[in-house]
């Protein structure tokens, strides 16, 4: 199926769908970088839920939930966030100690990812709302 | 929604359960722990893995992702697209 006729499938009958799948992958990313104490722990647990907010936004794509100018605005904060767990994580491999900053700015950058993603929901359902008679 | 939705959305509860199931197993004992460097490996391994998959499965979608080695990911019949939009 192209992606022209998943999104024609999904993209504007499932908005709702999208909303809370979105904000449970979130809000599992805030949740699992905030419970470790270690720095090493806290990359871990970002990199966990980096990985589950990954397959959630690829589980929306092919339900045909995100077209491509949603999925350019996730795009624009999803790939600070992964050069941000490069650098800790090759920081942590070498031994270095990882400045409390980069995992403030992890969080940070996290946050903007939610933000973002929340958005997105929000047009996804006007564009509902508005395709309804 | 649909069976198709419906199965996806299993898939991604069930993968999501598993690495929550993980972590807490992983620090319940002492949160304070550090990991060792074969540990950071397999982390960034994980990463490694499930951001190549990311890229395929949003390919597969028709959708064009950005790909922090430069590289854009080219989707079906669309332009390739390197990290800042520049075209790859």
């Amino acid at each position: 199926m192209t992606a022209h006729a998943l999104k024609a499938h999904g993209s504007k009958t499932h908005g709702s769908e999208s909303v809370g799948l979105m904000s449970a992958v979130v809000l599992v990313c805030v949740a699992m970088i905030g419970c470790a104490a270690s720095p090493s722990a806290r990359y871990a647990q970002a990199v966990a839920g980096y990985r589950i907010a990954l397959s959630g936004i690829a589980t929306a794509a092919e339900a045909g939930l995100l077209d491509q100018d949603e999925t350019d605005t996730i795009e624009a904060v999803r790939v600070p966030v992964k050069l941000t767990l490069d650098r800790v994580g090759g920081s942590l491999r070498s031994g270095e100690a990882v400045p409390p900053t980069d995992l403030e700015q992890l969080a940070d950058l996290v946050r903007a990812l939610e933000t973002t993603l929340r958005a997105a929901e929000t047009d996804a359902a006007e564009s509902r709302t508005e395709a309804s008679p | 929604m649909t069976i198709v939705d419906l199965i996806a959305l299993l898939r991604f509860s069930l993968e999501a359960s598993s690495q929550i199931a993980g972590l807490i197993d992983r620090y319940r004992g002492n949160p304070e722990a550090e990991l060792t460097p074969d540990e950071i490996d397999a982390v960034r391994g994980s990463l490694a893995m499930a951001e190549a998959e990311y890229h395929a499965r949003m390919a597969a979608a028709g959708l064009v992702t950005q790909r922090d080695d430069g590289e854009g990911e080219k989707a079906h019949g669309s332009e390739s697209v390197g990290l800042g939009g520049e075209p790859a």
